[in-house]
């Protein structure tokens, strides 16, 4: 049987939902595959989506009209913005999933796409013919045709699960790995990598006793990741509870290393450093006596609590010893014990900027497959792959994003340039220009290119010229508006500031303790809306912060766009490092920049690849 | 598109005893091959020993007699094979032997290409490839050696270990943002602390490399004093020509006059001023003491020359923050100035009675000034010079330094902070060629001369 369709996505996690979707809205007839149909979306970690950086690539994901920002905003059971006291560009939505609800809601938003049709099929091998991907085979024996095809398969290819001494082949805990999909990708000729990644110990609610922990209570302001959702205060949320390992817990994983798969060398994969297990904490850190520990309910109608800090692979009895020596914990029972899982993941190194694999024509990779972790850093590729499958299906060319663009530039760039040795997690350190990518201008950055691209639809794209509009109106208001000679006693008065006449009301706002919303009220004009109100202040506030980071952008574009002519025979360039001239010659990276960035390539390899270009560029003028 | 052989002269221009030509590139000792006759055969020759022979030209005809090495690659400046050929000097006959070996295959050399080769091939860093021009620029003992200063990655070591200081810094406060729950946030205090140990540096290497500039362009010596006080005369005395106009008319040096030249050592250009007189109806002459004004203010050092047999000059004026050197001439037509009373009246750091047309009086004049210049350079002497790039990218660094400083008092968060650190790092790093920028490789290549 052969079912034909314009784009095929493979696996339904945060990756598989957003590029069916981004490929649907593009027009594209997309195909499904999935192993479950009752498992779309679904969070086997933390149930939490955003936090520093990721919630930045959360903003995006919506700024380009995809699920995620909008899904979290109607199930979520806690939300508060981190990193309050410092700057707006790192300030830092976060929010705790009600786990069930979360994935029905993607499921439902993902079933009801016009143009995607899901199935509950397993991909077995990639197909393909002259250099092109053409489709996939799958274990039902079916075929599904189509000329572009997205793999999101997560932590499936030849996933096995590792509980202390006990180690079982699966993708997830209770559900089978992808065995022969792997092959497949190895057969085309791609170097593949393992990882390891873990989960800890869920526990019973009612297990615990919370009076010995301290509450974090969830914002009582209307927080919203979506640029479409109503900002306002959910009817009910849920706290938080933040406890400490103790010296017994120490000294329990310390006498128990031996039993822990990660030391004594059955896990191979390499782990994510910046969410390390608690054995490797224990080790690592060995000068600190204790750890922070987040016990995070997992719904409002489901019994498991989340245990964040505590990932561990250890075998269950020690597992049950660990938890029960955390104060707090004392009496509580796991219903679900941590494990670690180890898959095998394609060096990005073999993709384009487009997420295209350089070798097959087609085909597109996104998510973990790639080496990175977290559902936002999934969610964001997702996107980018099934926009570029719908435009590589249809006959035309696939887009990149840069560097200066968003944190999904900096990510796809990272992978592709740099490679990843380990799960990799978004950070805004990992972004230059992190003033400019900021979480609340996701919208002014991205959505008229999504809207030229065919992915932000109409109702997004007005609500979108309304914002934009009302904040340029409002900012050229501030800048033409003087404060006049008998003003400038009351202005002074109602912001408890001295206020010099002859001011602009942008100058007044600039000032560190002043907001908009007092300015306004002396006008005698209603507030703004919230939204239009904070990118305003943003803008004035930080101009010249801002004004110097895109500066910054220009300064080094010249570099950066530098483009690398597809035919330097790099081999040539005796003055090029070794292992400079192979990694280009391997990689063959499209501007200066991307050179810059492959690692083994110095500086001083850039050099004299620019005086090699300038010389080539001399001799054929 | 390295792959071919270059040649030049890499002597001076001139008359010299010796004179070599040298070459580098894959070619380079199969062009020998074809230019040079020895009783060894040139596939024979050890690398970097030196062969005596014949230079001939493509009909076999002798030029010179000569020595020829051939240093293998990558034992070589470029890293690459290098031939040098030293023949006897004389212009016709190294161009001869240059023809000779362009007739044999090489190309000649761009300015600076050699050392655009060793850059190339990774044996220079920019730092140092830069002080190998300025090695070549050097025009005194003192200088040579801040320049190989530079060569042996002194400045680089100096300004890699800053640049880490801050990045060690930012990478503080980046995990402050992205794990804020996780991490102790530094006090402003530490924040203070950490910047002022880094400007601090940053002021002294400014401070080091200007002493080690001077060491390069000269310390600015200008000459002050009243008309036919002696000023030429001490100006040919250090100079050893008779380079100023002199007259016992008075106003006879009407412009000033510049001249380089180095003492036991020390550059020094000397700049020989108008005489400062505060009232004359001549034009030219008023001109001219506007520019003596102006040198004075700009000078390393000055010095201050008067006929002690007159009173002194009612008309000579300094400015309160010039601390000249006075020399008291004329010491055989009597005395009307005591050294001591016009010392203090001038803010004078020394002073010495001479009698310029005594030639018995000249080596202590001279001895005088160069100790004085001396000790204004400084303890100089392995220490690293700074070029106009250097100074550049420090003074960028210094100012983004500053922005953090005034981030912190406005009690910004980290992440601004982390925006002028991150210039600052930059800056450093285009200074040791750790942040690439085009501009600054062509600045670079482009002040080299033929033959280096």
């Amino acid at each position: 049987m052969i079912v034909t369709s314009d784009v095929i996505v493979i696996g339904a996690g945060h990756a598989g939902c957003e590029a069916a979707l981004a490929a649907a809205r593009l027009g594209s007839r997309v195909v499904v595959l999935t192993a479950s149909l009752h498992h779309i979306a679904r969070m086997p970690c933390n149930p939490s989506i955003g936090g520093p950086a990721k919630a930045h690539l959360v903003k995006e994901v919506d700024a380009l009209g995809g699920a995620m920002a909008e899904a979290i905003d109607a199930t979520h059971i806690h939300i508060r913005m981190l990193n309050t006291r410092k700057g707006p560009a790192v300030h830092s939505l976060r929010a705790q999933a009600d786990r069930p609800v979360y994935s029905n809601r993607v499921a439902e938003i993902l079933l009801n796409q016009r143009g995607v049709e899901v199935h509950q099929d397993m991909a077995a091998e990639i197909l393909h013919k002259d250099g092109r991907a053409v489709g996939v085979r799958a274990q039902s024996g079916i075929v599904y045709r189509a000329p572009a095809v997205v793999v999101t398969t997560g932590t499936f290819l030849k996933g096995r699960l590792h509980m202390g001494e006990v180690a079982v082949d699966g993708g997830r805990s209770g559900e089978p790995a992808a065995i022969g999909l792997s092959d497949s990708l190895a057969s085309l000729g791609l170097s593949l990598g393992r990882l390891k990644t873990g989960t800890t110990p869920r526990l019973h609610r009612d297990s615990i006793d919370w009076e010995k922990m301290t509450e974090q209570k969830p914002s009582d302001e209307p927080l919203v990741f979506s640029e479409l959702s109503e900002l306002k205060l959910p009817q009910r949320q849920l706290s938080c509870y933040l406890t400490y390992t103790s010296l017994e817990t120490k000294r329990i994983i310390l006498e128990n290393l031996e039993r822990s798969p990660m030391y004594i060398g059955i896990i191979e994969g390499t782990g994510p450093r910046y969410c390390p297990s608690i054995e490797d904490k224990m080790v690592r850190f060995g000068d600190k006596d204790t750890h922070q520990v987040f016990v995070e309910p997992e719904g409002f109608d489901i019994p498991e609590v989340y245990l964040q800090g505590v990932s561990t692979s250890l075998p269950i009895d020690v597992q049950h010893r660990v938890v029960r020596s955390i104060p707090g914990l004392e009496r509580a029972e796991i219903m679900r014990p941590g494990y670690a899982v180890e898959y095998d993941f394609v060096l990005p190194t073999q993709l384009r900027h487009t997420l295209e694999v350089s070798r097959l024509r087609g085909l597109f990779l996104a998510g973990q497959i790639n080496g990175t972790s977290g559902y936002e850093e999934a969610a964001a590729q997702g996107l980018l792959a099934g926009l570029n499958a719908a435009l590589r299906s249809g006959g035309g060319e696939p887009v990149t994003l840069g560097r200066d663009q968003g944190y999904l530039g900096v990510l796809i760039d990272d992978l592709v340039s740099k490679g990843t040795s380990e799960p990799y997690r978004m950070h805004t350190s990992r972004a230059e220009y992190r003033l400019l990518l900021r979480q609340d201008n996701a919208d002014l950055r991205l959505t008229p290119w999504g809207r030229e691209l065919g992915l932000v639809n109409e109702s997004r794209w007005n609500s979108f010229c309304r914002k934009k509009e009302a904040v340029e109106c409002e900012i050229l208001r501030l800048e033409e508006r003087r404060v006049g000679q008998d003003e400038a006693e009351g202005l002074s008065e109602a912001l408890g500031e001295n206020i010099r006449p002859g001011l602009s009301l942008t100058e007044v706002l600039r000032r560190p303790k002043v907001d908009l919303g007092p300015i306004r009220a002396w006008e005698g004009l209603e507030p703004l809306e919230t939204r239009v109100g904070q990118q305003v202040e943003i803008q004035v506030k930080y101009e010249g912060y801002i004004k110097r980071q895109k500066m910054e952008v220009d300064r080094c574009a010249k570099l950066e766009h530098k483009r690398l002519p597809d035919d330097l025979n790099y081999a040539s360039m005796v003055a090029v490092s070794a292992e400079a001239r192979e990694k280009l010659q391997a990689r063959r990276p499209g501007t200066v920049g991307q050179a810059s960035r492959i690692p083994g390539i110095s500086p001083s390899d850039i050099s004299a690849l620019l005086v090699y270009l300038k010389h080539r560029e001399s001799q054929s003028a | 598109m390295l792959s071919d052989t270059i040649v030049a002269i890499a002597t001076p221009p001139g008359e010299g005893g010796v004179a070599v030509v040298r070459m580098s590139g894959p070619q380079a000792s199969s062009c020998l091959k074809r230019v040079f006759r020895a009783r060894t055969p040139v596939e024979e020759m050890e690398s970097h020993k030196l062969y005596l022979g014949r230079v001939v030209d493509s009909s076999e005809k002798t030029l010179d007699r000569a020595l020829a090495v051939i240093m293998r690659a990558p034992r070589s400046f470029t890293g690459e094979e290098v031939v040098e050929i030293q023949g006897h000097g004389g212009r016709a006959v190294v161009e001869l032997i240059v023809r000779a070996c362009l007739e044999a295959g090489a190309r000649l050399a761009h300015p600076g290409e050699f050392t655009q080769r060793a850059f190339l091939n990774g044996r220079l860093d920019l730092a140092q490839a830069e002080s190998v021009a300025d090695l070549i620029r050097a025009r005194s003992a003192a200088a040579a050696g801040v320049a190989s200063g530079n060569l042996e990655g002194r400045l680089s070591r100096k300004v890699t270990s800053l640049r880490g200081t801050v990045l060690d810094w930012m990478s503080l406060l980046e995990a402050e943002i992205d794990f804020g729950d996780e991490i102790d946030e530094l006090e402003p205090a530490d924040h203070r602390t950490r910047l002022s140990g880094i400007l601090s540096e940053v002021e002294e290497l400014l401070r080091g490399g200007q002493a080690g500039r001077r060491l390069f362009n000269g310390l600015v010596t200008v000459l002050v004093g009243p008309p036919n006080a002696g000023k030429s005369t001490f100006l040919n005395l250090v100079l050893g020509t008779d380079r100023a106009l002199v007259t016992p008319v008075a106003g006879t040096t009407r412009d000033r006059l510049e001249e380089d030249c180095s003492l036991e050592g020390v550059p020094l250009r000397l700049i020989d001023t108008a005489g400062l007189r505060a009232e004359t109806d001549d034009e030219i002459e008023k001109l001219g003491m506007e520019r003596s004004r102006k040198a004075v203010e700009e000078a390393d050092l000055v010095v201050v020359i008067l006929d002690q047999s007159q009173e002194f000059p009612s008309d000579l004026e300094l400015g309160s923050k010039t601390r000249p050197l006075l020399i008291l001439n004329k010491a055989d037509l009597g005395r009307k100035l005591a050294a001591k009373e016009v010392g203090d009246r001038l803010g004078a750091i020394d002073s010495i009675s001479v009698s310029l047309i005594d030639s018995q009086d000249h080596d202590r004049v001279l001895a005088f000034l160069a100790a004085h210049a001396q000790e204004r350079v400084g303890e100089t002497v392995g220490r690293f010079s700074l070029n106009d790039r250097h100074l550049e990218a420090l003074v960028r660094c210094r100012e983004a330094l500053h922005r953090v400083g005034e981030a912190i008092d406005q009690g910004m968060s980290v992440e601004f902070l982390c925006l002028d650190l991150r210039a600052a790092a930059q800056a450093l790093g285009e200074i040791v060629g750790i942040d690439v920028n085009e501009e600054v490789l062509d600045r670079i290549f482009s002040t080299f001369c033929l033959g280096k």
